[in-house]
């Protein structure tokens, strides 16, 4: 099978698997499995295709709002974030290495406003 | 202290606001060329910036990696890496910079070699350039142009006379390889000396030792004073080469900005060429014609359409741009060539057979042309050169019959002996520019039929006592430079000087014949039965082949 028509056949797989536009993990198991019984021809570039195709809704629809430590305050502003970036839940993770500030991750967007990213700027050559 | 103020200062120049970045990740990298996910928010040719990971990353110092975003396809962004690729892996990650590409102009640039990110290379210290200038820019429009008026001065005379460049227009040298292209754009540099040019060469594939000689001569002849060499050599990647004539034409739009004239000299383009066929193929664009992709036309066209000369309105200065290509056993109808011409207003071709037949530079007037560069001649040059092209196409096809024939009849014969001096005339050493005056007059005497009566072997000679004797003469030289004219004053002054000189007239001149032309004529002589010696030469030439 050549590549356009692996393309189209993961394609249609991922819009099988939403449900009101969020990924719906019973449907992606379903499909699956189905697609494993078939094994038509590059199945492996189909499920990698697919795979890309579902992370990225996955990492969509999530929020990851990093901090140094752990603050009751933005959790006040959840949901307006939610409503401003479309997304439809938020993970919170801590990471001690920002140092100081919060770091949203929204898929490929990243909005840093650290005290290490800072630091950071001030090594590079700009 | 110091130190300490520097780093305040530097804390103080930074923008320390929260950043908001759109990151990917590398999923395929090899051969200059990485395969991106993620960075839904890129811009076509906008700078990328990878981040390298790992512990050798942390030791080089993490992430001065920069790419140019060429491919947006749906799901994937396709990079062209400047720069070590070899230290990216798949899954590092990537952010773009809401930068498109620019190079660093300014006149401190002058006199310096740099790359084609316009980083120094010549190791004579940091450049601090205030300005930069977008690599990729549109042409300027109609509103801001005019029409080719001013003469840039190769300083050779085959050029000068034959195939006039006006600052502003694109002409094309081409040939095979050792013929002397880069010969000609060396001495067309150094004749810049004093003439309030800018030149900026760049180098696209050349070998470094290349390279290094052009730099050198052009150091040796004082000519760097005026001069930006832009390399991407052989040894860079094809990312370099590919972006390295933008840059050339960035700095020289910097110039002409100014209201100064730039000459950018791109050597050579199918070099150019074939780095931007080896991105596309890496890219998995569709391939074409010889493999090269659908846009190498748009390629060139582009970058050569930023030649311009500006309205007075709008500054008035000038990008002038000879670029070069190098043909394959002199097929001028392959694909790049042929695109390359139709974009130009003109070439300038050289042959392997002139070359071989000692005729240096080996331009081949026929198929040379400037298509708007005779408007800007100069009014004497325009006189000179007039006929001698004419007199040359009928030199060139008269010899070729002359082979065959046997007896030549003396109108004939007169030609051939014309187009022997023209001919000889027009050579010129290297590294040897010539002034307009300085070919005005020669190009005159040889018109004039007054080296008619001088050998072949002699017209070097005479030439250089003709020279000698102008460079004495300051009131004739004088008044060629500032008049650029032929007016009578300078034709009784340059007859007096021939007179000098030696040589003499043994005929009107079938083109030109003035009066005192024949009076000349009467006085002479001697010279006829020079002539006539001279005149029997191909005689006996053609004899002898006849008999085998």
């Amino acid at each position: 099978m050549k590549g356009k028509k692996i393309k189209g056949l993961a394609k249609i797989m991922y819009k099988k698997s939403l449900k009101d536009e969020i990924v719906n993990l019973a449907s992606v198991s379903v499909i699956l499995k189905e697609i494993v019984s078939q094994k038509p021809h590059g199945l492996k570039n189909i499920l990698k295709n697919y795979k890309h195709l579902i992370e990225a809704k996955i990492a969509s629809e999530e929020l990851i709002v990093e901090t140094a430590q752990k603050t009751k305050d933005i959790e006040k502003m959840e949901k307006e974030l939610l409503s401003k970036t479309g997304a439809r839940r938020i993970k919170y993770k801590i990471a001690p290495k920002l140092i100081f500030g919060l770091k949203i991750t929204h898929g490929d967007f990243v909005y840093d406003a650290t005290l290490d990213s800072k630091l950071k700027q001030l090594t590079t050559d700009n | 202290m110091s130190i300490l103020e520097d780093i305040q200062k530097q804390i103080d120049r930074t923008k320390l606001s929260p950043t908001a970045k759109n990151v990917g990740k590398i999923t395929e990298v090899g051969d200059g060329v990485a395969r991106v996910s993620g960075l839904s928010d890129v811009s076509s040719s906008e700078i990328i910036s990878f981040s390298p990971s790992g512990p050798e990353a942390h030791q080089t110092g993490g992430n001065n990696i920069k790419g140019l975003a060429l491919n947006l396809e749906e799901d994937a962004v396709g990079v062209i890496i400047f720069g070590d690729w070899t230290r990216l892996k798949e899954g590092d990650s990537v952010e773009t910079t809401g930068n498109i590409l620019e190079i660093p102009v300014g006149d401190t640039l002058i006199g310096r070699v740099i790359d084609a990110l316009g980083r120094p290379i010549d190791g004579k210290g940091a450049i601090n350039a205030k300005d930069s200038y977008p690599a990729e820019k549109i042409a300027p429009g109609v509103v801001f142009r005019e029409s080719v008026n001013t003469p840039l001065q190769a300083g050779l005379k085959a050029i000068d006379s034959m195939i006039p460049i006006g600052r502003g227009q694109r002409e094309l040298i081409i040939g095979d390889r050792g013929l002397g292209k880069t010969a000609i754009c060396v001495d067309t540099i150094i004749n810049q000396k004093g003439q309030n040019v800018i030149c900026i060469y760049v180098a696209i594939g050349q070998k470094t030792s290349k390279i290094a000689k052009v730099v050198d001569t052009l150091n040796k002849y004082r000519a760097m004073d005026h001069t930006i060499v832009v390399s991407a050599s052989a040894a860079d990647s094809a990312t370099m080469q590919y972006v390295a004539p933008y840059a050339g034409c960035a700095i020289g739009e910097y110039f002409m900005d100014q209201g100064k004239d730039a000459l950018v000299i791109y050597d050579d383009l199918s070099k150019h060429a074939w780095a931007y066929r080896q991105i596309s193929l890496l890219l998995g664009r569709p391939s074409g014609r010889e493999a090269y992709p659908g846009d190498i036309f748009y390629l060139h066209s582009r970058l050569l359409e930023r030649a311009a000369k500006m309205a007075k309105e709008y500054g008035g200065g000038s990008l002038t741009a000879l670029p070069i290509i190098e043909t394959q056993a002199g097929d001028l109808s392959a694909y790049i060539p042929t695109n390359v011409i139709s974009i130009t207003d003109g070439q300038i071709y050289l042959e392997t057979d002139l070359f071989n037949a000692g005729i240096r530079p080996a331009v081949n007037p026929g198929l040379s042309v400037s298509r708007v560069g005779g408007a800007a001649q100069t009014k004497m040059m325009k006189k000179v050169a007039g006929s001698l092209r004419l007199d040359l196409a009928q030199y060139r096809e008269l010899a070729t019959f002359a082979q065959f024939g046997s007896d030549l009849d003396e109108a004939t014969q007169k030609r051939l002996e014309r187009g022997k001096r023209i001919v000889e005339v027009l050579k010129q050493p290297q590294y040897k520019p010539m002034d307009a005056s300085s070919q005005v007059v020669i190009l005159w005497a040889v018109n004039n039929g007054y080296l008619d009566n001088v050998p072949v072997e002699e017209i070097s000679s005479t030439e250089e006592k003709i020279l000698t004797l102008l460079a004495t003469n300051k009131k004739l030289k004088d008044h060629l430079d500032k008049n650029k004219e032929m007016d009578d004053f300078a034709e009784k002054e340059l007859e007096r000087m021939m007179k000098t000189v030696g040589v003499r007239i043994e005929k009107p001149a079938t083109t030109e014949s003035t009066e005192g032309q024949t009076k000349t004529l009467k006085k002479s002589r001697q010279g006829k039965s020079v002539s006539s010696v001279v005149a029997r030469k191909p005689k006996s030439i053609t004899r002898k082949r006849t008999k085998r």
